[in-house]
């Protein structure tokens, strides 16, 4: 009794998740992402992957997203922290509070999820490059 | 003879053809994918607060990011392979995400012998979907004629329903080319015309005529033509 009753929750829930697995995968159909599709069958092209169903592409694309959603909001918070950071030199301390997206932070939080990328050292993308370390030494 | 043949051997034995990752030739950077990956990034960065990006951070993250694709896709390619199929399904993709997610780690982790449509990373993924705002991108981007996929194309006789043009032609091959054919209407008639018409593509492209003129011999002879060069008359006859 107890096993039968057991076994037949078991396959309703799974009846319940295959229709929520169907669902979600029909309302990807009309969902716009923001990776667009031509851009993901390229790479995906590229990989070897090869599935002609649509959803899969959007998918992947949305899979995409929320990684680097994950990784823009962990540098945005390493960002926030810096710049709330005391700097006992007050003339020294950067004016505008604009979030920029830094390298420095990009690191940071890429490396939590296990892409070792690292600034080199003598690359100047923008004039204060080479004055930051300086600056935060004193 | 014996030391070269034994180098020989060892150099076979040095690298390995076997492996997880085997190392891909360094193809160019396009720039194309590139800019695309840069313009849905800054997107992404956009939606999270930021207002501005250091052109190498974006760079390095939009660089991320096809690379994500390129491991996802390669990891579904790969366990579909294992699993002895061409095209990769929802459960083989599910499987990539749930390795390519194991390092930051999500919920039902612990578990792997649960059943793959009830995973933790998909279940995230549709929550995901379901809380974000959607941001498309922003303009439309022209497809590039040539990626079109070949399954798209390769429909069988049996699959669209016409016969075979001839009787030892199998109806599950995939269909000839119509433009060789002629119309659907018109069918096949004798051998002869299907001849007459490719080399009338052939005479008329003028393009792809190197390997159409060793199959089919043109019927009549050509008038001489001229040539003038350098001044001074030059007969040449084509044949």
């Amino acid at each position: 009794m107890n096993s039968s009753s057991s076994s037949s929750m078991g396959g309703e829930g799974r009846h319940d998740d295959d229709s929520g697995l169907t669902e979600f995968l029909s309302s990807l159909m009309d969902y716009t992402p923001t990776i667009p599709d031509e851009l993901v069958e390229h790479y995906l092209g590229k990989s070897g992957f090869h599935c002609p169903d649509l959803r899969l592409t959007r998918l992947v694309s949305v899979a995409t997203q929320k990684f680097m959603l994950e990784v823009a909001n962990d540098a945005l918070q390493h960002c926030k922290a810096r710049q709330a950071a005391p700097v006992k030199d007050k003339s020294k301390q950067p004016k505008d509070k604009r979030l920029v997206l830094a390298m420095e932070d990009l690191s940071k939080s890429l490396q939590e999820y296990g892409v070792n990328l690292k600034h080199q050292e003598y690359f100047a993308d923008n004039p204060s490059t080479g004055m930051d370390p300086t600056s935060r030494e004193e | 003879m014996a030391p070269p043949q034994r180098r020989r051997h060892k150099e076979q034995r040095r690298f390995p053809p076997t492996g997880p990752h085997p190392p891909s030739p360094p193809s160019p950077p396009s720039a194309f994918p590139a800019a695309l990956s840069n313009m849905a990034v800054a997107q992404i960065c956009l939606s999270t607060g930021y207002t501005a990006a250091e052109p190498s951070a974006l760079g390095a993250l939009s660089d991320v990011a096809g690379r994500y694709i390129l491991a996802l896709g390669r990891s579904a390619a790969h366990i579909a392979a294992a699993n002895g199929r061409t095209d990769a399904n929802i459960l083989d993709l599910v499987r990539a995400i749930e390795d390519l997610s194991a390092a930051h780690g999500f919920a039902g982790a612990a578990d792997p012998t649960g059943p793959p449509l009830r995973s933790g990373a998909l279940s995230g993924l549709m929550a995901f979907v379901q809380s974000v705002d959607e941001v498309p991108f922003p303009r439309p981007i022209r497809r590039d004629g040539n990626q079109e996929t070949p399954g798209n194309q390769w429909t069988s006789f049996a699959a669209a329903g016409r016969e075979p043009p001839f009787r030892h032609v199998p109806r599950w091959l995939p269909r000839f080319p119509e433009e060789q054919l002629g119309e659907e209407g018109k069918g096949i008639g004798t051998r002869e015309d299907v001849e007459k018409e490719r080399m009338a593509m052939v005479v008329t492209d003028g393009v792809g005529g190197g390997e159409g003129k060793k199959i089919v011999e043109l019927p009549a002879e050509r008038g001489r033509v001229r040539f003038r060069l350098n001044g001074k008359q030059k007969r040449r006859r084509r044949d």
